[in-house]
């Protein structure tokens, strides 16, 4: 049953990965991405949401969108960190009580180590980009915000997690590949 | 509630009676602290659940009866009118996805509910329905009913109220409403309120929701084990608590919050089961309910004797009006403060409404209680208690019932008691430290110090047969809810205004849904 689910995840994951170390796609939307206009008529750019989860991989995705940007021209590059986090758990008085400073401590922690530094990497090389960290389901909220900001399209790193949970309810990547009415690129 | 009130504690206290030997060497000190302690709090105890003069209803459960009436009118019947809302609240339908990552409604509601759901659920309800027969279980449910505009007015005040510190930490409660709404009426007497409420709560928390705890824990587990002694459940309560509490191993607390509420639905999950077998006899029982009621169906005090067991359990059992819940609430991050009141008047529902009268339907069903066929009647020991198939009453009718449909269910209803008490314990040492704080400030040191008198107080609970100490402990409960709803008397017109500011901004769509 698991193997079959990770067989299905890993077809719907090919559909639009990368293989990792090969270069991307050189025509990929070129051609076809284009910078839309307003209904004023002003040029509004093209955006790319990078989901980040804070490891390794994340520098292969930030690398694929930074190069797409540079194809297509006038794009921004939006760099999205959500901290995995459900509604439905269960808590004591304690914890409650200091939920609101332990999530601004969060929010503040990822910006500083993800965020942060992955956006002024990207300002180094000319590239405009900035940051969000948001709470929730990470797939969710990833193509949330790209929705929210008129995003053209996510990408995201393959992840190499090899948890029971991940194995029974799929990863972030995979539940984003399979949900999102957005292209999503998978770079491995 | 996970505590037995002080008058269905001998029938506990029997089965608690640790071994002969270490009882001998306890008996000095012990009997020493009764009489001394008997002394002083006897009159307080006395007046707490004293009768109402020509009856034998405790007045205390006639004043969270008549509030809850009371709020129930003034409000609009708001448990029933706002109960679709409640549960869209609890969904996260309202919940902006830009505020994730605060406390949740369902957090907060599951939070306080791990603190009411647990030993009155199982064993309260067969004491109500040992002595009052199954007629208690309407009035319980109507008294459950009832509490939930309790519920609703206090919550509401307790977020709308509460502090909100530099670092981001929050400490809500009756005491910040007391002090704070009473202010901004202009109204002298909030602090003195809030004060004696504070004491009241402190000296609750110590008795009812932590020595009467680690007491019950360690009788079912004397049960099951044979005789040891107390202090030594004492000792190991103690230890893990302190490593949640001070230790500040969340690991632990996360273990058990998970838990509760499996244990919680294990049990509704049985009950349902031992129902759906027995379908053919839901009927029946729901007759004798409605016949014992309004006839008593031969139980000692008829009419009168079901209604006085019926209230009194869900008085117990729930907590509303009491103000332990207004604390749990008030962590929630909300703009709006009616929304938590929304959300905690589903708290008896659950708890007393849903979970009590399972367990009644199942003591019902299960053939336990001894009735004349002939006359219809229940037959009577000398006690004035229903006689039942064993000679069981509390936990143990429970246990007797479910075993009915399941052998095995003793032994989860056993590990159900225990960790029940113990996330009574969590829950009731923050309702403590919270009263504690208010009165003598925040600060590490200080809340350090009520942590391990708390904790002190789990061994000595376990240890000792203290009758006077728990009696106090829990009228000292019941006390926190005479001064509780004196103040929602004077507070809840500022309900009533966010009420209807908030009905306003619903219907006009300014407050609207984020899921649809």
């Amino acid at each position: 049953m698991i193997d079959r689910l990770r067989r299905n995840s890993q077809a719907d994951l090919t559909r639009n990965q990368t293989p990792q170390g090969a270069r991307p796609f050189p025509n990929f939307g070129a051609g076809k991405i284009k910078n839309t206009k307003t209904n004023n008529g002003d040029k509004m750019s093209t955006k790319i949401v990078v989901g980040l989860d804070g490891h390794g991989p994340d520098n292969r995705a930030v690398g694929y969108a930074s190069h797409l940007a540079k194809l297509i021209g006038d794009c921004e590059i939006i760099l999205v960190y959500v901290i995995e986090w459900s509604p439905f758990t269960f808590q004591t008085p304690e914890e409650n009580e200091q939920r609101h400073k332990r999530r601004e401590e969060e929010i503040s922690l990822a910006n500083e180590r993800v965020i942060t530094p992955a956006v002024k990497a990207l300002a180094d090389t000319g590239q405009p980009a900035r940051g969000i960290v948001r709470h929730g389901d990470v797939a969710e909220r990833l193509e949330a915000i790209a929705q929210e900001e008129g995003a053209d399209q996510i990408v995201v790193a393959r992840t190499s997690d090899k948890s029971l949970s991940t194995r029974i309810f799929g990863s972030s990547t995979a539940n984003l590949v399979m949900h999102s009415k957005l292209p999503v690129t998978v770079v491995g | 509630m996970k505590f037995i009130p002080h008058m269905a504690v001998p029938a506990f206290a029997l089965s608690a009676v640790p071994a002969l030997a270490q009882e001998e060497a306890a008996l000095t000190i012990d009997q020493q602290v009764n009489e001394v302690f008997a002394a002083f709090t006897g009159p307080f105890v006395n007046f707490i659940f004293a009768p109402i003069p020509g009856t034998a209803f405790p007045w205390i459960v006639m004043w969270l009866v008549v509030a809850a009436s009371i709020f129930t009118i003034y409000f609009g019947f708001i448990q029933f009118r706002a109960f679709g809302h409640s549960i869209s609240l609890v969904k996260g339908d309202y919940s902006d996805p830009n505020d994730a990552g605060e406390v949740s409604h369902f957090q907060a509601l599951a939070t306080a509910l791990s603190g009411t759901v647990g030993l009155g659920n199982i064993a309260g309800v067969a004491v109500a329905v040992g002595i009052g027969g199954p007629g208690a279980t309407f009035w319980m449910i109507l008294a459950g009913l009832l509490g939930m505009a309790s519920k609703f007015t206090e919550c509401t005040l307790g977020v709308k109220y509460r502090n909100e510190y530099p670092d981001g930490t929050v400490s809500g409660g009756p005491m910040y409403y007391m002090s704070k709404g009473f202010r901004e009426q202009g109204r002298a007497g909030g602090g003195v309120l809030a004060v004696v409420f504070s004491i009241f709560c402190i000296l609750g928390s110590l008795g009812g929701g932590n020595m009467f705890q680690a007491n019950q824990a360690h009788a079912q587990i004397a049960n099951i084990f044979g005789d040891f002694p107390g202090w030594i459940t004492g000792l190991v309560f103690a230890a893990v608590v302190f490593a949640v509490i001070v230790g500040g191993i969340k690991s632990i607390a996360r273990v058990t919050e998970k838990v509760v509420p499996f244990m919680g639905v294990l049990y509704v999950g049985a009950a349902l089961v031992i129902l759906i077998v027995n379908a053919d006899q839901i009927g029946w029982a729901f007759s004798q309910i409605f016949a014992g009621a309004f006839t008593g169906l031969g139980v000692a005090g008829g009419l009168v004797g079901a209604l006085i067991q019926g209230f009194k359990r869900a008085a117990f059992s729930n907590e509303a009006g009491v103000g332990s819940a207004a604390i749990a609430h008030s962590a929630v991050r909300t703009k709006e403060p009616i929304t938590e009141g929304f959300v905690s008047l589903l708290e008896p529902f659950i708890d007393t409404v849903v979970i009590c009268t399972m367990t009644a339907l199942v003591i019902t069903i299960s053939g336990q209680l001894i009735m004349d066929p002939e006359t219809g009647l229940f037959l009577l020991n000398e006690g004035g208690s229903i006689q039942t198939i064993g000679d069981t009453s509390g936990v143990g009718l429970t246990s007797a019932a479910f075993a009915t449909g399941f052998s095995w269910f003793p032994y989860v209803l056993a590990v159900a008691v225990i960790l029940f008490a113990f996330s009574t314990m969590i829950s009731w040492s923050y309702y403590g430290l919270k009263a504690w704080t208010y009165l003598f400030g925040e600060g590490q040191t200080k809340e350090l110090i009520f942590k391990l008198i708390f904790c002190v107080f789990v061994v000595i609970g376990a240890a000792s047969s203290l009758g006077p100490v728990i009696d106090f402990s829990d009228a000292a409960i019941f006390a926190m809810a005479v001064v509780n709803i004196t103040a929602l008397y004077f507070l809840m017109p500022i309900v009533k205004r966010e009420l209807a500011s908030y009905q306003t901004r619903l219907k006009s769509g300014e407050i609207r849904k984020f899921k649809h």
